[in-house]
């Protein structure tokens, strides 16, 4: 492991954001003249898998992804 | 505001410098949640020592890239400069600004 910094702010940002979850929603309509010509609505979940999961989400995507190494060990991972 | 230097001779410097902490900073944060996954129990042992082993990897990787570019200060740097900036960030929204806030400018290489 790596010498703690006295200060860790980004990390601990996003690790308090994985830890507990964030939801966003957002509704936009994009305007030309004051015409209404487009419509956007946003509902966006993140979270770290562990959460994820004891929320109920992706809980059989997470076990598939696993099984499936399982199966083929050879295959490579991390899509990111 | 906080500035890269990404012109001029250390261009590949300010842009490695750039790239490598955002990775690091990504790489840190997925460990501390896989940390979590191993502690919640859910993973077999195969998965743990698998994503061991990945982040050790991923680790030494970067360790190996600061040296060879001879970037890990100015890496350390950004780091610094960016939880500086969190850190004030979470602290104003804490406690409303008041006349002569603490909050001090970055000043520019």
């Amino acid at each position: 492991m790596k010498p703690e910094r006295p200060e860790d702010g980004v990390v601990d940002l996003i690790d308090v954001i994985l830890r507990d979850g964030a939801i966003v929603r957002a509704d936009v309509i994009i305007t030309v003249a004051d015409v209404p010509l487009v419509g956007l609505k946003l509902s966006a979940a993140l979270a770290g898998m562990d959460t994820m999961t004891e929320y109920g989400l992706f809980e059989a995507w997470d076990a598939r992804q696993r099984q499936r190494h399982r199966k083929q060990p050879e295959a490579s991972d991390s899509e990111r | 505001m906080t500035q890269i230097d990404i012109d001029g001779e250390s261009a590949r410097d300010g842009l490695m410098t750039l790239v490598i902490t955002i990775v690091e900073l990504l790489i840190e944060a997925m460990e501390r949640e896989a940390i979590r996954r191993m502690e919640s129990g859910d993973l077999t042992e195969e998965e743990i020592e698998r994503i061991g082993a990945q982040f050790a990897a991923l680790d030494a990787e970067i360790a190996a890239i600061k040296e060879e570019e001879a970037i890990e200060d100015s890496v350390g740097e950004l780091r610094d400069r960016l939880d500086g900036l969190v850190v004030d960030a979470i602290r104003s929204v804490e406690e409303p600004p008041q006349q002569g806030s603490t909050h001090e400018p970055i000043e520019n290489d």
